[in-house]
């Protein structure tokens, strides 16, 4: 009897069998670089407006 | 030398548009079901009309055009672009039968900017339309996001091998998964997983932001869906600057975020591989996009003191540019402003987002990251080529998933791509000038049909000249299908005016 490779085996799981899980990952990890991008432009913004004057 | 199609051909690719127009009509039975619940009655028959329509002639076609002839490349590409041309058809009778707009051909309009999420609107007093005509136009980007006829066709037929072409004709390149199949049941599982998520904390923001609970549920599925699918229609005139809220507009940030990563990167980051964020050059090349052109919107904007504090001011261009680069079109500020108060270099950024677009793969649109990724690393390359000695290799590489060498045709490709994107924008905007608008104004509201990018300086109105409305309606549909498909069908077109059917 053939046998699934344990990281497959994950894979199949997040995907079909508890896709909550997985889209939770997913959008946490969204939200978190989303954070990221914002925060660094905001401190982009404030230099140049700064340099600006 | 150009396809020579007979009957047989043409049979074949108008049972496969039956067949997507007979799924949009049982789409129809949401929106039905939604009219009788809140006692919209007239809309209920709106309704059931269209999905009749839909339903019966689909299954008339079904039953009078079936052949076992196979699906070659060029049927599929323009099945997929009849299909694109034929449902709004179907999806604009509810509209103009609501009263929402002047003519079929608006209602044409709006029904193909829904499924092509572009988000430029036609309807007259959008603020007292009934719900279940705007579930219905916000539940046309939700299928259109996801991709109309791959959505259909894997819920109904079988054998997956023939359908990989019509995936790639609907504008999507990642096979995510083994087969075309498993991969838009992933794409719909990401979406409807994402909507009950994306809903939830929204239906909770909309609840902070001081609406009803059940109006809040209503306005948070409207909004995801708009979000999500990067479509940018809305509930209300003043869009997101209806709700007043700062922690509306954050979960919004976020979904259209997700709306614009590809799903092979969704697959990825499901899988918890968050390094892939980092590595991957698309995310790469979209959020270096996004801060460049935030930081020239904000200098813009500083310049013109429109606003009076710099959280106020980089809140709005937040949003704005985030909105024009996942190619979205929602908005906290009225889209006539960007003409009289953000000066020139803040609308100019606004178009470059929108123009660049999301990310392959995803529900948004415009030129897209890995393009223009790939490009400038072909650029970068032959740079490298001319300063270094002559007999040295010179090799780029950029990360999807795994890294990989950029090839010359991909180059080319990609460059390619580009010229054609520019040129869609262009056309637009030249038949703008035509008319009269200034160059700035023909560009914003051009490459905001094509790109998909929805934000509307105001041009876009239901007394719009005619035939910049078919203009528009064009560039909707090329940009959403991203070319190929529709040459296809410009192919049959013209072998039908040259006979030699």
């Amino acid at each position: 009897m053939s046998t699934t490779p344990p990281g497959k085996r994950r894979l199949r799981d997040v995907v079909d069998e508890h896709p909550f899980q997985g889209g939770l990952t997913g959008i946490l990890l969204v939200a978190l670089a989303t954070l990221a991008m914002a925060v660094v432009a905001a401190g982009l913004v404030g230099v140049m407006l700064l340099v600006a004057g | 030398m150009l396809i020579r199609p007979d009957a047989g051909d043409f049979r074949l690719i108008l049972l496969y548009t039956a067949r997507v127009v007979y799924g949009v009509g049982l789409a129809m039975i949401v929106p039905t079901v939604v009219a009788m619940a809140f006692g919209e009655r007239m809309d209920a028959w709106s309704f059931v009309l269209a999905a009749s329509l839909a339903i019966g002639i689909g299954k008339l076609a079904e039953m009078g055009l079936r052949t076992r002839r196979p699906l070659n490349t060029s049927h599929a590409l323009a099945s997929v672009a009849s299909s694109w041309l034929v449902v709004p058809l179907f999806g604009a009778l509810p509209l103009v039968l609501s009263g929402h707009y002047v003519s079929y051909l608006d209602a044409y309009f709006e029904a193909m900017s829904g499924f092509a999420t572009i988000g430029l609107t036609l309807a007259n007093d959008l603020d007292h339309m009934s719900r279940s005509i705007n579930l219905w136009r916000h539940l046309m980007q939700f299928i259109g996001g996801q991709g109309i006829v791959v959505i259909v066709l894997t819920a109904f037929s079988s054998g997956a091998a023939r359908l990989g072409t019509l995936y790639s004709g609907e504008g999507r390149e990642d096979v995510i998964l083994p087969n075309i199949v498993r991969t838009a049941r992933f794409i719909w599982r990401v979406a409807l997983v994402y909507g009950v998520i994306g809903t939830g904390v929204l239906w909770a923001a909309l609840i902070a932001a001081g609406l009803g609970v059940g109006e809040a549920l209503y306005h948070g599925v409207n909004l995801f869906m708009a979000a999500f699918d990067t479509g940018g229609f809305s509930t209300q005139s003043s869009s997101v600057a209806f709700y007043r809220s700062q922690l509306v507009e954050s979960v919004l940030l976020v979904i259209m975020t997700a709306g614009a990563f590809s799903f092979a990167l969704h697959y990825q980051l499901w899988q918890g591989r968050r390094r892939e964020l980092l590595a991957n050059t698309e995310t790469r090349t979209v959020f270096l996009s996004t801060l460049l052109l935030l930081a020239i919107a904000s200098l813009g904007l500083a310049r013109t003191e429109t606003f009076t504090g710099f959280f106020e001011m980089y809140r709005h261009t937040l949003f704005q540019v985030v909105s024009a680069h996942t190619t979205t079109g929602l908005a906290t500020v009225p889209g006539r402003l960007f003409v009289t108060d953000w000066g020139a270099l803040a609308p100019a950024s606004i178009v470059a987002a929108m123009a660049i677009g999301g990310m392959a793969g995803s529900t948004a649109g415009g030129i897209k990251g890995i393009r223009l990724g790939v490009v400038l690393k072909g650029l970068k390359a032959d740079v490298r080529r001319v300063l270094l000695p002559e007999n040295a290799v010179v090799m780029e590489t950029y990360h999807a998933g795994v890294r990989k060498i950029v090839q010359g045709p991909q180059v080319r490709d990609a460059a390619l791509l580009l010229l054609l994107w520019l040129g869609l924008y262009l056309v637009g905007a030249l038949v703008g000038l035509f008319y009269g608008y200034p160059l700035e104004l023909s560009l914003f509201e051009s490459t905001a049909a094509a790109s998909s990018g929805g934000l509307s300086i105001g041009i876009v109105r239901p007394d719009l000249e005619t035939p910049l409305k078919l203009v528009y309606i064009a560039q909707m549909m090329v940009g959403r299908l991203e070319f190929i498909a529709v040459f296809a069908l410009i192919g049959y077109a013209v072998s039908v005016v040259r006979g030699k059917v």
